[in-house]
């Protein structure tokens, strides 16, 4: 590389630091105004771990309305948190925010609603409808799952968000009682009927335990105790402050109760301030998006070094890779500073981590072969795990406490990370196939020595798969072993992993035998595609075994349409050669010489 | 070598029967794994894994409600594995041919003789304490059992190189894999299962296994030990006449159910006659039910019962009896006979043990705020007068002990009862699989990094 193109691999540097850099600031809490973001940093406990109010807020709009944040009436872009302050003080504010996503015609209707861009509804808009629905919502729950159609499952859908919705009101609210009034005892004694039938199914726990002994405690499981001890906790009147003052546009009131109740906090921290300010940061930054972000970027450089110019191009979009692969290792790294657990506990995690390392094997590939192969792929790799990993998160929290048969770091560091690893490295294979199958059919590109060089690439990459889900699913076996003194249970997930094994095997087999050349390799390394995939999704859809974690029913639509489009895929690679782009090119290169 | 025995051996050896073979295996694996959605783990694994020919029907291949007809034989899992381990051996003998000789070819097999004893050593057990207590974090106690297996791969590597040269992962790899191998047939064949129900406070001395009854007629009559006598439900579920001069009375089995459940005698049908004639089955009656299969996630199990006629050894007419699991509602039923009681017990099979444990605690935490278990633990006491042991340990999560050749994990529990469940694994061959991990991981880095080595000089050297 010569002259002003060496600078090049430079700017792509410097751009995507600087772009990253531009998120990093985050718009602080204007003066005068509701401290809205510092709210965002105290802690609470939801699903057993301890959180920023700022994760609750954002995981809460997610299921709510599928975006972290929300449009206010004046059109403005506003944060999760503030809609979550207006819900959780029980402000009248929080009823007409349009957050409600509802894009089922026969809802909307159901709800007396007119269709609308966007598909966002306010609380306040079908409050009156709510009882209407109610019945219906209750007969589709009757039904079995498979005797659902489409209204019943947006009927469910739409009746979980509105009970997440009011849970989070409920737990925040003050229970009326009129202490004066004769049946004072009887009112008393329906509200706390109500507290114990919402706390049943898993309210936030907003009071922290500020001294020895204490326990988390819902708020308004502390405005019950509030009634009968002599000393609440010092924690639930700084909140209740702030609730009033938020219900009553009091900013300077809402500081200040704030202010105090950052005081008492630090005084005993019920947890680690460090860590909640930086998850809330961490939500900021949204690293994820910014990585699938620059991964499109670096694929269109990828491709655009296709056409010409390659050289360059291709170094600038190898340090782009490189800068991106730093951003999503520290955003993995992240994720296990705030759990304290390992990379991966969960479906979203592993996405994460399998889109990590086919990003990392494509950049040691691009680093030995400097033809551009390397980046594109990983540029590919990464954007879609990451899209898997944003469906995958639909549902609310993706950094969940473990439950007790799982919940061992060891065997979650070693095994979990070894066999996904083994998922990523076999998905690469894959990738590796499909990129020759396009190669040689659809574009001349393919010469013999590519040829040679993509064989090597794809043995390479399989021997290290092999290698990897061999370990990985063996010490999946030794965790069974040692935690329940069984090796092999033949458990669908266990399977699953031995069949990544043996497929790898075959092909490596089939190849030393000299059954297939690079092209059979490529076409078995892309079924290798779909049985990759059925390990990690399919075998969840059996819904057998302790290993599977759940499934929503448009998984197994997708899963198959992915094992369609990859037998397409496997299909165009088996056609003759002779039918290849490039194998003719080279035929009529070969003819001119000789003529 | 005559021809025809180098013909045969090309033909086991060949790397086109290792693809077909793996093709084979993929495919039982996958067939074994839908099946599930029907079937128990259990059940499955008999059908597919540990049998030479399995049915597979092919509805398993659809969605259920299609209720595809039809059924294929194909090789099951265990005449797969046979012939990969034939097919292995053969391929060695046949290509990996000793690429030393002299005091070479001395010193390399000197090296893997050195690694097959300290491999046989590991898989007895000469390393393994015999309180393989639950203190330890799981990562010292694993990476002890791997630095173990690692030291065999080590000694066998170095003896591989000598003899086998640039073949050396290769050969090495494939021992280990046939190493698994052995273990599931090990595992298929011996490997035993039993629960123990600890309440807290009690000791117990024995194992049940609820896949399968016996009835208990025991004499408590001595104050130190119980004289019981069992009949295994096998025999019971032959239907017929029972005999034997251990038993005080003769049995005559009327009815037999492999699961059942309880009802009340008053809301039995119209018509229905109550073979029982005395005891709970005035009371209670059995209705008999479809089995269930192996072990379904919600973990039920059969509830065998059985109607039995007893005829005392004078020929008197002692009654027909409802035999059936222990529950709390009913009472324990007994028989007395010239002077003795017995009691009488239908139970899960039980195997006794030279040691007791005691539950001394019982503890099940949860994430705050959630249902989500966040811990079982029990905290027991181990007592084995023989061994001259009683010492307390803790079991919990992840973490269970290891004594006298078995392995006690907690398995379950019954909410709001002060008891844990403990499952009870003996499987002698429990070091072979963390051996054949170090021995099969050292051979494939081995072979792939000499491989990798040689393509980047190469590389380099363009």
């Amino acid at each position: 590389m010569k002259g002003p193109s060496r600078l090049l691999p430079v700017l792509a540097v410097v751009a995507s630091l600087g772009w990253l850099g531009s998120r990093v600031s985050s718009p602080g809490d204007s003066v005068g105004e509701m401290k809205v973001r510092e709210f965002g940093r105290l802690p609470l406990v939801y699903q057993g771990r301890v959180k920023p109010f700022d994760t609750l807020a954002r995981n809460s709009l997610l299921i709510i309305s599928d975006r972290q944040t929300f449009v206010d009436d004046d059109g403005n872009r506003q944060p999760a948190i503030k809609w979550l302050l207006d819900v959780i003080s029980n402000s009248p504010a929080a009823g007409d925010h349009k957050v409600f996503r509802i894009e089922n015609l026969q809802l909307q209707a159901a709800l007396g609603l007119e269709p609308r861009k966007r598909y966002r509804y306010a609380w306040n808009e079908f409050l009156q409808k709510l009882g209407d629905v109610d019945p219906q919502i209750a007969e589709a729950a009757r039904k079995d799952q498979a005797e659902r159609d489409l209204f019943d499952v947006k009927l469910l859908e739409f009746s979980s968000k509105t009970q997440h919705y009011s849970l989070l009101a409920e737990a925040h609210s003050v229970p009326r009682i009129d202490l004066d009034s004769e049946n004072a005892h009887l009112q008393f004694a329906h509200a706390k009927e109500r507290f114990h039938m919402i706390d049943r199914q898993g309210l936030v726990h907003s009071i922290p335990p500020l001294a020895a002994g204490q326990q988390w405690r819902s708020f308004i499981g502390a405005v019950f105790e509030a009634f009968v001890t002599p000393d609440p906790s010092p924690a639930l009147r700084p909140l209740a402050g702030m609730f009033q003052a938020r219900r009553e546009g009091d900013a300077a009131a809402f500081n200040s109760e704030l202010a105090r109740y950052q005081v008492l906090l630090a005084t005993s921290p019920p947890a680690d301030p460090d860590v909640l300010s930086f998850e809330a940061m961490f939500n900021h930054l949204e690293p994820f998006y910014s990585c699938s972000v620059l991964y499109v970027i670096a694929f269109l450089l990828g491709c655009i070094a296709w056409l010409g110019w390659s050289e360059a191009l291709n170094r600038m979009a190898f340090w782009l890779m490189v800068c991106i692969f730093g951003l999503h290792t520290a955003a993995i790294a992240a994720r296990i500073y705030i759990s304290g657990y390992p990379p991966i506990t969960n479906l979203y995690g592993t996405a994460v981590f399998i889109g990590w390392g086919c990003v990392g094997l494509g950049l040691i590939l691009e680093t030995i072969y400097r033809f551009g192969i390397g980046n594109l792929l990983a540029s590919v790799a990464g954007f879609l795990t990451l899209l898997i990993a944003h469906f995958l998160a639909g549902d609310g929290d993706t950094l969940i406490m473990m439950q007790a048969v799982l919940d061992t770091k060891f065997w979650l560091a070693t095994h979990v990370v070894v066999i996904n690893f083994g998922y990523a490295a076999t998905f690469f294979a894959g990738l590796l196939g499909i990129l020759f199958i396009f190669r040689g059919v659809f574009t001349r590109a393919l010469s013999h020595q590519m040829e040679k060089t993509f064989g090597r690439m794809l043995y390479g990459v399989v021997c290290f798969a092999m290698l990897l889900s061999f370990v990985g699913t063996v010490l999946g076996g030794l965790w069974a072993d040692d935690s329940w003194g069984r090796f092999w249970g033949w458990d669908p997930k266990e399977n699953g992993a031995l069949m990544i094994v043996l497929w790898n095997a075959l092909i490596l087999h089939a190849r030393w035998g000299g059954m297939i050349k690079t092209r059979g390799f490529a076409v078995l390394a892309v079924f290798g595609n779909i049985v990759t995939a059925w390990s990690w999704f399919g075998v969840n859809q059996l819904g057998v075994g302790l290993h599977s974690y759940g499934f929503t029913d448009s998984t197994t639509t997708w899963l198959l349409a992915f094992v369609a489009s990859q037998l397409c895929i496997i299909v165009v690679g088996l056609t003759p050669k002779k039918l290849w782009r490039s194998v003719r090119a080279t035929d009529r290169a070969f003819g001119e010489l000789r003529g | 070598m005559p021809s025809v025995v180098k013909k045969t051996l090309g033909g086991l050896a060949s790397l086109k029967l290792t693809v077909a073979l793996f093709a084979m295996g993929i495919f039982i694996v996958l067939a074994g794994t839908v099946a599930q959605i029907d079937k128990g783990i259990w059940t499955v694994v008999h059908e597919y894994f540990r049998c030479y020919i399995a049915r597979i029907d092919l509805k398993i291949f659809f969605p259920r409600a299609w209720d595809v007809p039809g059924y294929f034989y194909f090789p099951g899992g265990w005449l797969i594995g046979a012939a990969l381990m034939i097919n292995i051996v053969s391929a060695h003998a046949a290509r990996f041919k000793p690429n030393a000789r002299g005091p070479r070819l001395g010193l390399g097999l000197l090296f893997l003789a050195g690694g097959s004893l300290l491999t046989w050593l590991i898989i007895i057990g000469v390393f393994t304490k015999e309180i393989a207590a639950t203190e330890g974090d799981a990562f010292w106690r694993v990476l002890v059992r791997l630095a173990q297996g690692g030291g065999a791969a080590v000694l066998l590597l170095i003896g591989c190189g000598l003899v086998f040269r640039k073949r050396a992962g290769i050969v090495l790899l494939h021992g280990g894999v046939i190493l698994l191998l052995v273990h599931e047939v090990f595992t298929g064949m011996a490997a035993t299962e039993g629960q123990m129900r600890i309440e807290a406070g009690e000791y117990v001395n024995f194992t049940y296994d609820s896949r399968s009854v016996e009835f208990a007629i025991i004499d408590r009559e001595h104050p130190e030990f119980d004289d019981t006598v069992v009949v295994p439900g096998s025999i019971l579920a032959r239907v017929g006449s029972i005999k034997d001069k251990l038993l005080p009375f003769d049995i005559e089995v009327l009815e037999f159910m492999k699961n059942s459940s309880f009802a009340n005698v008053a809301e039995a049908a119209h018509g229905w006659v109550n073979p029982a004639t005395v005891g709970n089955g005035l009371v209670a009656m059995s209705v008999e039910q479809p089995e269930v299969s192996g072990v379904d996630p919600t973990q039920t199990v059969n509830v065998p019962a059985a109607y039995l006629k007893l005829t005392g050894r004078d020929g008197r007419d002692l009654g027909t009896y409802l035999a059936h699991l222990a529950i709390p509602s009913l009472p324990k039923q007994t028989i007395s006979i010239g002077g003795k009681t017995y009691d009488l017990d239908l139970r899960f099979t039980r195997s006794y043990k030279p040691y007791s444990i005691q539950l001394l605690e019982f503890r099940h935490d949860k994430y705050i705020g959630t249902d989500t278990p966040k811990n079982f633990s029990a905290r027991v006491r181990l007592i084995d007068k023989n061994r001259n042991v009683d010492r307390v340990v803790k079991i919990w999560m992840n973490n269970p002990l290891r004594y006298a050749g078995e392995t006690f994990y907690q398995s379950s529990f019954e909410p709001g009862e002060n008891l844990t469940i403990l499952q009870v694994v003996r499987n002698d061959g429990w070091m072979l699989p963390y051996l054949s991990c170090m021995i099969v991981g050292t051979g494939l880095a081995t072979h792939f990094g000499m491989n990798l080595i040689g393509f980047l000089r190469r590389r380099k050297a363009e």
